[in-house]
């Protein structure tokens, strides 16, 4: 029971919090039995509860021990059975590792009750360009359970892969793959002699290949740009709201796809290399200055389409304005103390939307249970009632009415912008289709120069 | 052949074989039908051989144009014909069932009190916005879509106006303003938009078609559509304006509760069939397409 609630209040905070959650592979996960959860760590309490809400199955989550020291989290932890990791590098601040064989005593004694477990065996939350190194926690964790319980049931070991599209900013995109189950007992079987290390290898390679990876910052924006220019092969942006679900293992796998095709044209061909980079690099920039991306160049520039365009969003926006204006008015007292709690609290990237979840789930449930009171107060409790069911909708209007009314605002600047200057337009596009042209030429050559090594 | 035909259009075509049956029987039995049988019958023949030129064809708009005509075309000669086709009221059955479910005490006198404040005109400009929401609905949902999802609201439509039908034609009622008028004692207290919506009722020559609502069938639909779509701001914005309308159809007299009932039912059906008759067909053009390469191969 208070399970479900809790999770219920997380589910509600992410929906703020995030404008738009992927999940891809969720079949993976067993619907029950034991099954460990192993992800990448990228955004501190927002890993947990993004795999924890987005599974009806009761998932138990793993922390580091220094949170008890926060009272609320504390609670917490005890009221959502929570297992608790000592870090060594948290000795300083009361961890005691001698403990982590009763922590993970007690996660294999959870799957032994089938239950279902998520843990980021990097130990600790970071904003890297790549993986960390992977502890053996997980494999100790799996290995614990399938030595008791060498019959089974199966354990489900399930990579898993997030992503954030910026993770320090509000209405953020957030995506997750639940890569391929992988049954541990069939593992100690094949590998008699293998123990949490070789068990840590063959997860860390299959969280790779859930996640991008890459030597450096620099290499993140050339691919980014590389795979956005891809990814729009040369056909306009969806029209608002209507836009598919974000394919976050096809951007993935893209991703991979190019650094393979990097590293091969790299042999041998540098000068070539160095100089699409530079195009790519370059194009991005001139896409940056103007403040669109490369899909919004391909924007049907037709005057009915522009026509229904403006028809579609004026009726949305026109119609939702009371009920959003309603919701932010009433939201904005605990948003404004939430935002200003959460600023001064976040030092680094990793905290912000962790900050912005915990903290503002008892503000605003304390800001508006005052204004709720208030309005019994000096109106009726009838009143009070239809008021406080009008928050949380009014609420939801309000976060999706200001993501719809910026994208279409962003749209028709862009519109604007490309209608003023069709020559320049007409430039970029063909500078995209240029590069789209030998970016395809290369990865055909690629896949020659694989087919044929393959064959040979 | 039937099999053939996109499931919107069949569910058109049944509807309007349905109508001219029971027309034909009603005019062979010496009920005065006959016009109202030649239009329908008329209806019938040209909408058969439309669909037989569309065939299966995905997405095709001139079929929503087509559909869409159809339906509301029967919604307005329906109403009345079936007063004269079907020997009987099934006002008396709806005004019980209505009773019985708040135990013995009718809805539509329960709100009657709020029918004589001010809140009248509110709900009158609440019923008054179902045929701008449904229009603007039906542009946004045939205009700028993938034609799978045009398709997909089509025959939702289909399928919801057809059923809706069945209780037009077997339970021809006039809804509580005119079968209760002598048990409510408070007048409306209604203004312009509810003078509208007399002006509006009386231009279809006066109520009739009550069970089941399709003002909170058709608005609950779009709202559904929307849900379903990846358009859920535009669903919870215009959530209150249904839940308007469903009150003021009860509040203005024109629908029993048991109508608002079985048009929440009907839409949730309708939008579930639809789904489940686009997602039947993508299968077997996937299968089909399957096989054919196979052929090819």
């Amino acid at each position: 029971m208070i399970y479900r609630l809790v999770r219920a209040l997380w589910r509600a905070a992410l929906f703020a919090f995030f404008r738009r959650i992927g999940v891809q592979g969720r079949g993976n996960v067993p619907a029950r039995g034991p099954a460990l959860l192993v992800a990448n760590h990228t955004n501190a309490f927002i890993d947990g509860l993004l795999v924890l809400t987005r599974l009806e199955r009761p998932v138990t989550l793993t922390v580091k021990s220094t949170l008890r020291r926060n009272p609320m989290l504390a609670a917490l932890i005890r009221a959502m059975h929570v297992v608790e990791f000592h870090r060594s590098q948290d000795v300083g601040e009361g961890a005691d590792p001698a403990k982590n064989v009763d922590a993970v005593g007690a996660c294999a004694a959870r799957l032994a009750d089938g239950g279902c477990i998520v843990i980021f065996p990097e130990g600790v939350s970071h904003s890297d360009p790549a993986l960390r190194p992977f502890r053996t926690g997980a494999a100790r964790i799996a290995l614990a359970y399938v030595d008791a319980h060498p019959r089974g049931p199966a354990l489900a070991l399930v990579p898993t892969g997030l992503h954030f599209e910026a993770k320090e900013r509000f209405r953020s995109s957030a995506g997750m793959i639940f890569g391929e189950a992988m049954d541990v007992h069939a593992w100690r079987r094949d590998h008699p002699g293998g123990d949490a290390h070789a068990l840590t290898e063959e997860i860390e390679a299959r969280i790779r290949g859930l996640t991008a990876n890459y030597d450096a910052e620099r290499e993140m924006e050339i691919f980014g740009r590389a795979a956005e220019l891809l990814e729009t092969a040369d056909d306009g942006p969806p029209p608002l709201g209507q836009e598919p679900a974000a394919d976050v293992a096809a951007r993935v796998s893209l991703i991979h796809r190019l650094q393979a095709g990097r590293q091969w044209l790299g042999h041998g061909r540098r000068a070539e290399l160095e100089a699409l980079e530079e195009r790519v690099r370059g194009f991005g920039r001139k896409l940056h200055r103007l403040g669109i991306t490369a899909a919004e160049l391909f924007l049907p520039m037709e005057v009915p389409r522009a026509a229904f365009f403006v028809f579609r969003e004026m009726e949305l926006l026109a119609a939702g304005s009371p009920i959003a204006a309603w919701g932010w008015m009433n939201a904005l007292p605990a948003y404004a103390v939430t935002k200003a709690v959460v600023m001064k609290m976040s030092k680094d990237r990793d905290h912000f939307a962790s900050n912005s979840v915990f903290l503002g789930i008892p503000i605003f449930l304390l800001f508006w249970g005052m204004q709720i009171a208030l309005v019994a107060l000096v109106a009726s409790p009838l009143r009070a009632v239809l008021y406080a069911l009008s928050l949380p909708y009014a609420g939801a209007v309000a976060l999706l009415y200001r993501d719809r009314a910026g994208s279409a605002w962003r749209r028709a600047r862009t519109f604007l912008l490309l209608a003023r200057r069709p020559g320049h337009r007409r430039k970029l596009v063909d500078e995209a289709r240029s590069i789209l042209a030998d970016l395809r030429r290369l990865a055909a050559e690629f896949e020659a120069a694989e087919t044929s090594n393959a064959v040979s | 052949m039937l099999r053939t035909l996109h499931p919107a259009d069949r569910a058109t075509l049944f509807i309007l074989a349905v109508v001219t049956a029971t027309l034909a029987v009603a005019a062979a039995g010496g009920a005065p039908v006959a016009a109202s049988l030649g239009l329908h019958a008329g209806i019938l023949v040209a909408f058969a051989g439309l669909a037989t030129w569309m065939g299966a064809r995905e997405g095709a708009v001139v079929r929503g144009i087509a559909i869409i005509a159809v339906m509301f075309t029967l919604y307005s000669t329906l109403g009345h014909v079936a007063f004269a086709a079907v020997p009987w009221l099934a006002d008396p059955w709806l005004a019980a069932a209505d009773r019985a479910l708040l135990l013995g005490r009718s809805p539509s006198l329960v709100v009657e009190p709020l029918g004589a404040t001010r809140w009248a005109e509110v709900l009158s400009f609440g019923y008054a916005m179902f045929i701008p929401y449904l229009y603007v609905s039906i542009v946004l949902s045939l205009v700028g879509r993938p034609p799978a999802e045009r398709d997909e609201f089509v025959t939702g439509f289909a399928v919801l106006y057809a059923l809706s039908f069945l209780g037009y034609l077997f339970l021809p009622a006039r809804g509580p303003v005119v079968w209760m008028a002598g048990d409510f004692t408070l007048p409306i207290h209604g203004g312009t938009f509810h003078r509208i919506i007399l002006k509006s009722v009386e231009s279809v020559g006066g109520p009739h078609g009550a069970f089941p609502s399709l003002h909170v069938g058709a608005s609950l639909y779009a709202t559904l559509f929307d849900l379903r779509h990846r358009n859920p701001l535009r669903a919870l914005i215009y959530l209150p304006l249904v839940a308007t309308i469903a009150l003021a159809t009860l509040v203005l007299r024109y629908h029993y509760a048991v109508d608002l009932a079985a048009a929440v039912v009907l839409a949730l059906a309708a939008s579930h069939l639809a789904r489940a008759a686009m997602a039947r067909r993508g299968e077997t053009a996937r299968i089909a397409a399957e096989g054919a390469a196979e052929a090819a191969a």
